[in-house]
């Protein structure tokens, strides 16, 4: 098995394809870190609106590397998704489309084995990528912008919201929002490898998948309170930003941010078990189609 | 002689479309055995139904004594198959595709046996190359090496020769021909040419339509003194019977109720008294030679099939 | 808000005289003796904001001051929120202007204390300030609760307790209320997690919503020499 996922990374990692993934996020990364370093103030402006005129707030305070990583990837909640379906939805029809899946399939390994084994490449490198983005989207803002307190702009419902976290609060945020978001891009990467079982070229399940996330994201961010109540809960795209829960801090009685707290935490862990759901749904579907299926690639 | 693959009544079909329908036959250790029909005769579903790749609707498929089912694992190990044209990973070196083919089958890898392997099939120079810049010859002598790394005991290659120049094609020829020769492989391999499959293989089959049209010696099976009959009686398996006990059993064969037999032409109107006189009624007697006009016209989509007959 | 505290007691104290009553003259001119033992001060305070669309930590802050009109809120560590002197930026106009008709409006209670209640009216109609309504404790020349209305800027409060620092009339506590427009972000721009958690509509959005700043302050360095860069 161990074999087999070293063949599988050396794949993944021979394959100029797998760096249009860093290279994407890098350009991402670095062009809103050049945004906001020459007008991050204007950004600002829009957010906090009118409260500006009640409130002196350093804003150059404000723009620093927690809240750099917290904008950047809440913009990268569309990208990543396709970046990592890039790779996962490729895994088998990619090989398909080679012709190097039915030599494989000639090989003393199970169906069963091989799946899983691109499913924990593809796991590995989606988690890679999300290790690369920790390290220039939340290092290197850090490096750029400095550390201070992260302002959380929210809304909830019909409120909307300033929450402030001190900066010795936050760190750990971010393991957590980032293993949260290893979990979640797993739901794309197992969708996107049932879509590949039954593809011969990678463009259709690729495409395939992207469109799902989209659709399913649009919808979750339709705001139309019909749908909100009876279809955003059944869309696995719904739990895709759950990683947010960790940034809304616990509030006392009298409105104050507890320190180490989290709000909703049953809320996150219900997301959680709903994308692990997802995923062995995804998983069991792609490997009973994937054993079952002829190989005439 | 040691049966090394044993195919019994296999058929698959996709949708409505019947790819190979009641097919059985037999490889001998030590055979090269010549799989020969036009294209979408069945060849390459048998071939993968054999590997594993697609599952029969019905019928067995046993290597080596084992069940292909129950002993995949096992079985694959000592199988090497180049099906159609090897496609491997581009992006890779010709000695990287090798050992990363070499390491899934389960053998203990070295340098020295992936450029020994390299070196038999002609690749050693170019070892460090990425496989995107191989020629189709290049690939198709590569997929071999990767076909025969963990030394397999059953070779299967699928159109080997196909896309290649004269002298490619003769490179493999005489690849084939050393693996059976020096190395005692047992070779199953496809064609759709019978010029390449008389020059290397020793036993064939030729399949049409999805079924088996004829198996045999090729030597036999070629020579112009010798025909393939078929014969359609009013009780096949009494003429069957009959036959079988006579001296024309060479070959002799009940397929799907036909009864198929290896015969001297001269023979033709014996066996034909002999069964009228053992009040066998003939509704079809059809002769089969030459082996290659036959297939000539098998191969010729135009002409129709059934109307060989002599 | 210190700031505007004193700003208001400066006002007063610079205010034509003959407008006074003899009585209120007194008790002003008590308060302002009071306060100029103080010619600067260092302080820590811990700012609590209370309001609606802001979910902060309590802050650490220093206050510097400085006479005749220096001051200064800064964050000792972290991002702040520091309430903005709307209220100040007027009081400086009536400052320079400092035409006023004080009026005599009796007294009146906060808490146990009797307090003498004095309306200051700007002379100048083009002000944006109305109204100021100062609650003296004329017992210890105290201000402890002041009301400005404006006319852009609606009415904001001051509120101070005084407890060690009082001999130099410099509050323990001030609570600073004003009003604050509604905060709204459009939907969609936050793309934020939806927990379920969120409450339907209510009908407060609509109301105009009230905000407080709370500072405690502590560790007053009284008349130590500060140097006026602090204040750039």
């Amino acid at each position: 098995m161990f074999t087999l996922l070293q063949i599988e990374l050396h794949k993944i990692y021979s394959r100029p394809r797998t760096y249009i993934a860093f290279a994407a996020i890098t350009a991402i990364v670095l062009i809103f870190q050049f945004a906001f370093k020459y007008d991050g103030q204007s950004y600002m402006d829009l957010m906090l609106q009118n409260i500006q005129d009640n409130f002196e707030i350093d804003k150059s305070k404000a723009i620093n590397g927690y809240f750099m990583c917290y904008i950047i990837l809440n913009t990268l909640l569309i990208q990543v998704p396709i970046l990592v379906a890039l790779v996962a939805a490729d895994t088998i029809s990619g090989e398909a489309n080679m012709g190097t899946l039915r030599l494989m399939l000639t090989k003393p390994v199970s169906r069963t084995q091989l799946l899983l084994v691109k499913f924990l490449a593809s796991f590995i490198f989606t988690v890679c990528l999300l290790i690369w983005m920790a390290i220039i989207a939340l290092f290197l803002s850090i490096l750029i912008f400095g550390q201070e307190d992260m302002l959380v702009f929210r809304v909830k419902g019909e409120e909307s919201f300033i929450l402030q976290i001190t900066k010795d609060d936050i760190m750990w945020r971010y393991f957590a929002a980032f293993g949260y978001a290893a979990i979640a891009l797993t739901v794309i990467v197992s969708l996107g490898m049932l879509l590949s079982v039954f593809a011969e070229n990678s463009i259709g399940p690729i495409v395939a998948t992207v469109c799902i996330v989209l659709f399913f994201t649009i919808v979750s961010n339709m705001n139309i309170p019909v749908i909100d109540r009876n279809v955003k809960p059944y869309l696995f795209t719904s739990y895709l930003v759950g990683w947010k829960g960790f940034f809304y801090i616990g509030l006392d009685c009298s409105d104050q941010p507890i320190k180490g707290s989290i709000e909703n935490w049953p809320a996150i862990k219900k997301s959680i078990y709903i994308l692990l759901s997802h995923i062995g749904f995804f998983l069991t579907m792609a490997i009973i189609s994937f054993r079952k299926k002829d190989i005439l690639s | 002689m040691n049966t090394v693959l044993q195919i019994n009544q296999i058929s698959k079909s996709f949708k409505d479309f019947k790819a190979v329908d009641n097919l059985s036959f037999k490889v001998n250790q030590g055979d090269i055995f010549g799989f020969l029909g036009q294209n979408g005769a069945g060849k390459s579903t048998t071939i993968r139904m054999l590997l594993s790749l697609i599952q029969p609707d019905s019928g067995s498929i046993e290597i080596f004594g084992m069940n292909l089912n129950t002993h995949r694992n096992e079985i694959v190990r000592k199988v090497g198959a180049v099906i159609e044209k090897p496609d491997l990973y581009k992006y890779l070196s010709a000695y990287d595709n090798l050992k990363l083919f070499a390491k899934m089958s389960g053998i203990k890898v070295s340098k020295s046996l992936l450029m020994d392997q390299l070196e038999l099939v002609g690749l050693a120079t170019r070892y460090d190359s990425k496989v995107g810049t191989f020629s189709q010859g290049m690939k198709q002598r590569l997929g071999i090496a990767v076909a025969l790394v963990h030394n397999p005991e059953l070779i299967v290659l699928d159109e080997p020769t196909n896309g290649l120049d004269p002298q490619g094609i003769a490179d493999i020829r005489n690849l084939i021909l050393t693996l059976s020769r020096d190395r005692n492989k047992t070779i199953l391999v496809s064609s759709h040419l019978l010029s390449e499959i008389e020059l290397i293989a020793n036993r064939m089959l030729i399949m049409h339509h999805g079924k088996k049209v004829v198996e045999g010696d090729v030597k036999v099976l070629l020579d112009p003194s010798k025909t393939i009959l078929k014969i359609e009686t009013g009780d096949n398996s009494k003429a069957f019977e009959l036959i079988s006990k006579s001296n024309w059993t060479k070959g002799l064969e009940n397929i799907q109720n036909q009864i198929q037999l290896e015969i001297t032409k001269s023979d033709i109107p014996d066996l034909v008294r002999f069964l009228t006189a053992h009040q066998t009624d003939i509704y079809l007697i059809q002769n089969l030679h030459s082996l290659e006009d036959y297939f000539l016209k098998l191969t010729n989509p135009k002409e129709d099939v059934h109307a060989v007959t002599n | 808000m210190i700031k505007i505290t004193f700003r208001i007691l400066l006002l007063i104290l610079v205010c034509h005289c003959h407008t006074f009553g003899q009585v209120n003259n007194t008790l002003l001119k008590n308060v302002q003796l009071k306060m100029d033992k103080v010619s600067d001060y260092e302080a820590e305070g811990k700012l609590r904001t209370n309001v609606a669309f802001l979910k902060l930590p309590i802050a650490k802050v220093k206050l510097y001051y400085k006479n005749p009109n220096k001051f200064k809120l800064k964050s000792e560590n972290g991002m702040s929120f520091v309430p903005k002197g709307s209220m100040s930026i007027n009081l400086n106009n009536i400052f320079l202007n400092n035409k006023y008709t004080i009026i005599d409006a009796g007294v009146d209670k906060i808490g146990n204390i009797d307090v003498v209640v004095l309306k200051l009216l700007p002379d100048d109609d083009n002000s944006d300030l109305v109204l100021t309504t100062l609650y003296i404790d004329a017992v210890n020349f105290l201000i402890l609760k002041s009301k400005t209305t404006t006319k852009e800027n609606g009415t904001y409060e001051l509120q101070m307790t005084y407890e060690n620092y009082s001999k130099y009339g410099l509050p323990d506590k001030i609570i600073f209320s004003f009003n604050t427009k509604d905060y709204k972000l459009p939907k969609g721009i936050t793309f934020d997690f939806d927990d379920g958690s969120a409450k339907k509509s209510n009908a407060q959005n609509t109301v105009a919503k009230k905000g407080e700043i709370e500072i405690k302050i502590e560790k007053y360095q009284i008349n130590k020499g500060l140097s006026s860069a602090i204040f750039k």
